[in-house]
């Protein structure tokens, strides 16, 4: 119980979504006013009904949030850490965002101008941003910025490839030219590695990212203190520029209303529902056993997060596992019973189908229906026909690794050694650390067979996700995959994109680099003093204390 | 297996028959009744999940039941019912202590013979000795659960390193002792090798003092065990253990503290039991602690 | 003395070596490394080989284990991976709050025994004092663990005396420090109190063995003269070990408390350490606490030759 999370920080919390991009220039207001329409028009608006709701803002007064870990820097680039993301979101910006609904919109950038061949992306900066520390926001800064982003953030991995250069017009303008089209600006948007440091910060930065006396950004917020261990204090950013338009998600104007927001290192889960209850903090993201508790208790208030992560189980490709044939792999996703796995987690509001996609159903732009179909074949007898077919021995074992560091994984593996031993299949189960596990997986490839894990809901472009890239060294054929990839990255239209997702979606329902299992969403619980949060994550620089 | 114990500790070798253990048992009520305690526990926890549920055995529609009738300790989240898991949680907890305390005394003895014997090589291995208790015990808990995983195997040899040195230091300084005792110098002189010396003269004679031994680690072990098993590091669920089980509970403290109590209680009585039996039989084995138990026994008489 | 004090030394450099070597090897040899921590599931080979390199992490075992030797030698415990902040540096940041768990309980713990025990010695005649005595010994069989959500449970979550968990440097704000500490502390108390108190007892025990008391008494003594003049003072020295012993062990063993307590202490730091794969901070912490292990005991044993002259440092 005193395990921290460290998957948190494989798994970052951060929301994405892909988005087709317009080709025309965008410029901020108008991409603004779609997003406020947009808005609207689907669900309440972030700020506007719960000004009401919550009463007129106050300033003042500080928040105290909990997160699970010391994030160690704030190096959203070298350090994937949810913390990192959770709290450099409120000292940094990026060029572009996601706004509450997953689509980019721009911060730093007053506009932004794919070329007409896609291989070119121009950024026009905001005039008179500066950092915290008076320093006005330079195009050389971004250039640096990106550039490290791209050199060395795994989230911007799929991007390394196909850059070409990022190049300073001038101070207010930076082009970013890629070899072939990709989605720039979902990537970007999404990956809080795209944040915008100063050159200088950069050039210092060591081995494990940016040192912590560099800590400068032009977001609402900045660091006052960080004691190790214990607590980061953030406090009002006296020279934020906001950008135009409300706040939403990660973008828009941020009122800034609190004097500090104090985030408190609890690893303890148990302690942090304790301390949520008797008011040692304001925000939480409890565990998924605690939701009926939290729910019961008048004093806290629940919002489930629109985001969610997809529960999966990994098959190896790899020759030494049982799951390198495709009809062993079918055997399995024909043997899971993917509904009761998700019904023995016991919290049907946080759970949905996952109906065999890598993104939300709600996520429409990713989401895709071409595996679901496949998805829901369950058919233990046919199952166990296809396991002789697929020369499983009878005395062979299925071994499932995973990691402890969430139970529903363990939980998740249960349910499936049962159905494996209804049919008189062996299995084992096996669960590290997570850096064990990841150890295991790499350095032994062949010493596994089923891995659970988890992976955002959200990815901003298919290639992301583990369900299309498998994992590294499963020995997942690649070969056939890249030229769908890159049809999805040359779409024009959302139609043809569209298309594109569900080809891929059905070439790895095809190949079952993973059988999705169901999608679990988050939640945050606060106390009643907090004001005017949405639940959009823990994303605070636009919430207030009530007086 | 405890029965055993205490019957071995009361025979020690050859100068006493059967007959002073009567006696003894009659001047030690405390090593009876916590004897008799211990062995119950342990019989309960062996039959009651023959007559039980399924401790594993899910009802969604009795979830976090207060402890009733039905299900004495209540039911937890998944509707387990909480009096199986906990007698089938005492046989793991009690299984692994008995397990680990064999190993530890085991092997702690085996080192404390030959450090004790050979004295080059014993001051040596002392050293090690010394530097291994210096090394944070959780630390090596940690390291070998991230290892080999959290389970049964890791928890072992954990536990096992942890205690070993102890034992270790107190079988050698008897060994020490005894190794300068005229009959073990003359199986020397008389052409016996070493090690048949050892096993012939010296070992029955540490014995008793190791089986005391193994009572009071067993003590130990039982909450080392237990803290392991809370951690997450020792044996992990759905087998439950003592402290699992206090672990899945902690969740619930406010609404069902009962999920907390009863398993952690057993322990606690369980180690108390453990180091009362201990403590008793140690005056039996250990000439100073039976000079000390007569004093204050003498003291108390007098006094009162 | 002097040499005495110097064998010592020698055997402290010793330990420390020998846990030092261990602990590099068994580190390296356990699988996943901070690299992969750090980068997540996402990253890919070139990356992580790239930040391993960055890291000191390629190259043969025995080369980076003489580098790391030869840093230790001259004092550098190098830099922590997941903090960034030279080793030393860490561990004087989370020392203070598991040195004021393990002082404060230790001190505590180590008056109550005296009283206790004294008590007893004093009044023999006295139950109340008698039964304190024994019922101080079921503290021993308490799990720390449980004990900690009990009190959690009646003084903080229902009577709401405490706050649940937290930690302020009693320093900076003692008005907020204390009610944080009763109940972590509490628990170590009892635990403690009930350790020392055995080991006290057989002192007063052992003592009252002792011819010399017989002697006393012929000559009329009385037993509460004989027992404060003699009895206790005698019997306090094994206590003075047993409390070093269990300091030391302390340092390294309130990891239960300081995470149910959410106390940023060493324990939990290397909790911490140990998930992220943070090597070197991992190293420090670990030879810290077996440096203080072997620190306290010499000093122990030191100022019991200075209380006990007949007992010689060896």
């Amino acid at each position: 119980m005193i395990r921290d999370t460290p998957l948190n920080q494989q798994l970052p919390s951060r929301r994405h979504r892909k988005r087709q991009l317009p080709r025309r220039i965008l410029a901020a207001t108008a991409a603004v006013l779609v997003a406020a329409g947009l808005a609207s028009a689907c669900n309440s608006q972030a700020t506007g009904t719960n000004d009401g709701a919550d009463g007129p803002p106050v300033k003042g007064g500080n928040l105290t949030v909990r997160i699970a870990q010391d994030p160690g820097s704030l190096d959203a680039v070298k350090n994937t850490n949810a913390g990192v993301s959770y709290i450099s979101h409120e000292v940094f910006e990026q060029l572009v965002t996601i706004d509450k609904n997953y689509q980019p919109q721009p911060v730093l950038a007053e506009s932004y101008q794919k070329s007409d061949d896609g291989l070119a992306f121009t950024f026009t900066l905001r005039q008179g941003v500066t950092f915290s520390d008076g320093t006005p926001l330079k195009a050389a800064d971004v250039v640096a910025s990106l550039k490290y982003w791209v050199e060395n953030g795994s989230y911007a991995g799929s991007l390394k490839p196909v850059l070409k250069d990022v190049t300073a017009k001038d101070d207010a303008t930076v082009e970013v030219s890629l070899k072939r089209p990709f989605n720039l600006i979902a990537l970007m948007a999404a990956s809080a590695g795209s944040e915008i440091h100063k050159a200088a910060d950069i050039a210092a930065s060591g081995p494990t990212g940016i040192p912590n006396d560099r800590i400068v950004g032009t977001g609402p917020y900045k660091v006052k203190s960080w004691t190790r261990g214990q607590q980061i204090v953030l406090e009002r950013n006296t020279n934020y520029k906001p950008p135009k338009g409300p706040s939403s998600g990660y973008a828009g104007a941020k009122r800034a209303f609190l004097d500090t927001i104090t985030y408190k290192i609890v690893a303890d889960e148990d302690a942090v529902l304790n301390g949520l209850k008797t008011g040692l903090w304001d925000v939480a993201e409890p565990s998924h056993d605690q939701y009926d508790q939290i729910k019961s208790d008048a004093q806290l208030k629940i919002k489930v997060e629109a985001a969610a992560n997809v529960q999966y189980v990994a098959l190896n490709h790899n020759s030494g596992s049982i799951f390198s044939k495709p009809q062993a792999r079918d055997a399995m996703n024909m043997l899971i019973d993917k509904k009761a796995i998700m019904a023995a987690q016991g919290v049907p509001e946080l759970t949905q189908p996952s109906n065999g996609a890598f993104a939300t159903l709600t996520n429409k732009n990713l989401y895709s229906d071409a595996g679901k179909a496949k998805w829901e074949q369950n058919d233990p007898e046919q199952a166990k026909q296809m396991f002789a077919a697929a020369g499983l021995r009878p005395d062979q074992t299925i071994r499932m690794i995973t990691t402890d560091e969430f139970p529903q994984f363990k939980d998740a593996l249960l349910v499936i050694q049962n159905q494996l031993k209804k049919i008189g299949i062996k299995s084992s189960i096996e669960s590290y650390d997570f850096a064990t596990l990841m150890g295991r997986k790499n350095n032994k490839p062949n010493s596994w067979d089923v891995l659970a894990l988890m992976d955002d809901g959200n990815p901003p472009v298919p290639s992301y996700t583990d369900n299309v890239n498998g994992l590294d060294n499963s020995g997942y054929p690649r070969d056939k995959l890249a030229p769908l990839l890159e049809a999805y990255d040359r779409a024009k239209t959302p139609e043809e994109a569209k298309k594109a997702v569900d080809a891929i979606q059905g070439f790895t329902s095809q190949n079952l680099p993973t059988i999705t299992l169901y999608m679990a969403k988050n939640y945050v619980a606060h106390r009643p003093n907090v004001g005017g949060y949405d639940g959009w994550g823990m994303e605070f620089a636009d919430v207030w204390i009530k007086k | 297996m405890t029965a055993t114990l205490v019957k071995k500790a009361g025979a020690p070798p050859r100068r006493r028959p059967l007959a002073p253990v009567a006696s003894f048992a009659r001047h030690n009520k405390t090593l009876v009744v916590a004897g008799t305690l211990l062995v119950s526990i342990t019989v309960l926890v062996l039959v009651l999940p023959l007559l039980l549920t399924d401790p594993n055995a899910t009802d969604p529609a009795r979830r976090l039941l207060s402890p009733s009738l039905d299900h004495p300790m209540g039911t937890d989240k998944f509707g387990r019912d909480l009096f199986a898991r906990w007698a089938t949680a005492g046989r793991v907890s009690i299984g692994m202590t008995l397990l680990i305390t064999l190993c530890a005394a085991s092997l702690g003895t085996f080192i404390g013979l030959v450090a004790g014997y050979f004295v080059r090589v014993g001051s040596v291995i002392m050293r090690i000795v010394d530097a291994w208790m210096a090394f944070p015990s959780i630390i090596l808990a940690i390291v070998f659960a991230v290892v080999i995983g959290p389970g049964m195997l890791s928890e072992l040899l954990a536990v096992t390193i942890i205690f070993t040195p102890y034992t270790a230091r107190i079988i050698r300084s008897r060994t020490l002792s005894l190794a300068t005792r005229t009959y073990v110098k003359a199986a020397r002189v008389s052409g016996m090798g070493p090690w048949k010396t050892l096993a012939v003269h010296v070992l029955p004679n540490t014995l008793p003092l190791a089986v005391v031994q193994c009572v009071l680690l067993s003590a130990g072990t039982m909450l080392i065990d237990g803290t392991l098993s809370f951690l997450g590091l020792g044996i992990s669920p759905p087998t439950a253990t003592w402290g699992n089980m206090v672990a899945d509970g902690r969740t619930y403290l406010q609404e069902h503290p009962t999920m907390v109590l009863f398993p952690g209680l057993s322990i606690a009585v369980f180690v108390f039991l453990l180091n009362l039996a201990g403590g008793s039989l140690r005056a039996f084995v250990d000439p100073r602690a039976r000079l000390l138990l007569t004093q204050q026994r003498r003291r108390r008489k007098v006094r009162a | 003395m002097v040499l005495v004090i110097l064998r010592r030394l020698r055997d402290l450099v010793l330990v420390l070596f020998v846990v030092g070597t261990t602990l590099f090897f068994l580190l390296r040899s356990i699988p996943g490394d901070p690299a992969q921590v750090l980068l997540g599931t996402k990253a890919s080979p070139e990356q992580l080989d790239r930040l391993r390199a960055d890291l000191g992490l390629t190259g043969p075992k025995y080369e980076q284990y003489l580098n790391w030797l030869g840093n230790v030698v001259t004092g550098d415990f190098g830099t922590s991976i997941h903090y960034q902040q030279p080793v030393l540096q860490v561990i004087g940041d989370h020392i203070a709050p598991t040195l004021t768990l393990a002082v404060t309980s230790t001190a505590i713990s180590f008056v109550l025994t005296v009283l206790i025990v004294s008590w007893a010695a004093v009044s023999p005649h006295n139950w109340v004092a008698r039964f304190v005595n024994r019922a101080t010994q079921f503290g021993l069989a308490l799990p720390e663990f449980w004990l900690a959500l009990l009190v959690v449970y009646v003084f903080a979550l229902n009577l709401g005396w405490f706050p649940t968990s937290g930690y302020t440097p009693f320093f900076a704000d003692p008005v907020a420090a204390v009610p944080q500490l009763v109940l972590p502390v509490a628990v170590l108390v009892i635990g403690q109190t009930a350790f020392f108190t055995i080991t006290m007892e057989e002192g007063v025990l052992g003592e009252l063995s002792q011819p010399y008391l017989r002697t006393a008494r012929a000559k009329g003594v009385t037993e509460r003269r004989i027992a404060i003049r003699h009895v206790l003072p005698n019997a306090m020295l094994p206590v003075l070990t047993t409390v070093g012993l269990n300091f030391a062990s302390l340092i390294g063993g309130v990891v239960v408390i300081e995470s149910i307590f959410v106390i940023p202490g060493l324990g939990t730091t290397l909790l911490g350490a140990v998930y992220a794969r943070d090597f070197p901070l991992i190293q420090g912490v670990v030879m810290f606490i077996a440096f203080l292990f072997v620190a306290v005991n010499l000093l122990v044993d030191l100022t019991y030759s200075l209380v006990n002259p007949k007992v010689r440092v060896a």
